[in-house]
């Protein structure tokens, strides 16, 4: 694995670790470092744009193993935390999220462990955790601190992502497709499309500023709050 | 006002290069103060991998306030020992090192406190030349402890055969000065303080002594203890 992480496994009878995600060379992961390398050079906020584009990767990879609300948010603090404090170990020919990645598999694991030994464990966790199997879908179970309310937030979202794609010319639906879902880079999503490569970026963008133009609002309107 | 929608509309997409790894040098630095600096085009980075993050895994997370997490960490990082503030403030002053570390490519002035990776040649012989220590140590705490050992194995042989057993039933023979002379001087001279009653007691229980719990021949403690009527 990449990066230099302090090795925090052994821990035993818990659920499986998601499968780690399969290395591909993706243009982002350019931004990621250029990024990282601000944050080495004094600007904190450089990072504030690392966690605002993954917390919700790694909120969702916590969710796998922990079904605690609070506590996956907990761990996924943690797991910026640490990547914070370590990052002048991080190892430039990887990826950050494959390195983000571990250390969140190794800070649920340290949760799961600190919760086993301490005898006034949450019950909200083991409720959450009995019976339950890794594959189970989840379907439309309330997890721990889930509200009807935040459920509903969400499928809204999903919703208006969706209704949103659907509008798209088709140009700019395959061009974002290509992109966020196949994961190609600008040049091969040029050659698949045959257009110039900045015919593909500003292509992206209309279709992203499309999509965002109708999720700003909902956002909005559910935090309350400003960035 | 036009050339203002303009600056936006290029600032968006930009926003959204970077997104995707395509921004460079001037066009990064600028995008990048941009987003410090404007809460909208924040917003807009997050709209952006929320709707990346939507399609990919085709759910978003309930209950989740992706502003108040941003907060929450921000505070965080407040309270942390801001060690990476710390060591930069520390390395402003120190252009040298700087100097010498600009040889790396992608040295900045923290990595010179970076631990090493393990796979770096440097680290290798550090750990060898600490394993080579520890090896050191071990050898000579062993080789003192074997010394400690066999000295106290030869004094318990020497107590065990100076101190030769006394017949059961000349326990109310023993000499009465030693018994009740809780001094006795030993041979090297110095001055031994014992309790007659207990000697006594020792005697006359002589037969369950000299066998440890372990069911071992406690050496020591015999002469020691039956030792007392010939001192």
């Amino acid at each position: 694995m990449s990066g230099t992480l302090p090795p925090e496994d052994a821990l035993a009878g818990h659920k499986p670790e998601p499968i780690a995600p399969a290395i591909l060379q993706n243009p982002s992961d350019s931004s990621d470092l250029m990024l990282v390398e601000r944050t080495l050079a004094g600007d904190q906020r450089a990072y504030e744009l690392l966690v605002i584009k993954y917390q919700r990767r790694i909120q969702r990879l916590v969710g796998r193993m922990v079904r605690d609300v609070d506590l996956v948010e907990d761990i996924a603090q943690e797991t910026f935390i640490r990547a914070y404090r370590a990052l002048h170990q991080f190892r430039r020919d990887a990826q950050f999220y494959t390195w983000l990645y571990r250390i969140a598999v190794n800070t649920a694991k340290k949760f799961l462990m600190d919760l086993k030994r301490d005898p006034t464990v949450s019950e909200n966790y083991h409720k959450t955790n009995e019976d339950e199997d890794e594959t189970k879908n989840r379907g439309n179970e309330l997890i721990a601190d889930e509200t009807p309310e935040s459920l509903y937030a969400a499928r809204e979202i999903v919703g208006v992502v969706s209704a949103a794609m659907d509008a798209l010319p088709e140009e700019l639906r395959q061009a974002i497709s290509l992109r966020e879902i196949e994961g190609l880079s600008y040049e091969e999503i040029s050659a698949v499309m045959n257009c110039p490569v900045g015919t593909v970026r500003s292509r992206i963008f209309r279709a992203r500023e499309a999509i965002s133009a109708k999720v700003k609002p909902l956002l909005e309107n559910q935090s309350g709050k400003r960035w | 006002m036009m050339n203002m929608m303009n600056n936006d509309f290029e600032l968006l997409e930009d926003i959204s290069a970077l997104a995707d790894g395509q921004l460079q040098g001037a066009e990064f630095a600028r995008t990048l103060a941009s987003l410090d600096l404007s809460a909208d085009a924040r917003a807009t980075w997050h709209a952006y991998h929320l709707t990346g993050d939507v399609l990919r895994s085709g759910e978003a997370l309930a209950g989740c306030d992706d502003v108040a997490f941003l907060e929450r960490f921000q505070r965080r990082v407040q309270s942390e020992p801001t060690l990476m503030r710390d060591q930069r403030g520390q390395f402003q002053d120190e252009p040298q090192f700087m100097a010498e570390d600009s040889r790396i490519p992608w040295a900045s002035p923290l990595n010179r406190m970076d631990r090493q990776s393990a796979n770096s040649p440097g680290f290798r012989w550090k750990m060898i030349a600490g394993f080579a220590s520890v090896v050191a140590v071990v050898a000579v705490s062993w080789g003192a402890m074997g010394s400690i050992g066999l000295q106290s194995d030869q004094v318990s042989q020497l107590a065990q055969t100076s101190a030769p057993a006394v017949p059961s039933e000349s326990v109310d023979s023993v000499a009465p000065t030693a018994f009740l002379d809780p001094a006795v001087v030993d041979a090297s001279g110095s001055v031994m303080l014992r309790d007659p009653h207990l000697d006594a007691l020792v005697a006359a229980h002589r037969q369950f002594g000299g066998v440890s719990a372990l069911q071992n021949p406690a050496s020591f403690v015999q002469s020691a203890t039956f030792g007392g009527v010939n001192r």
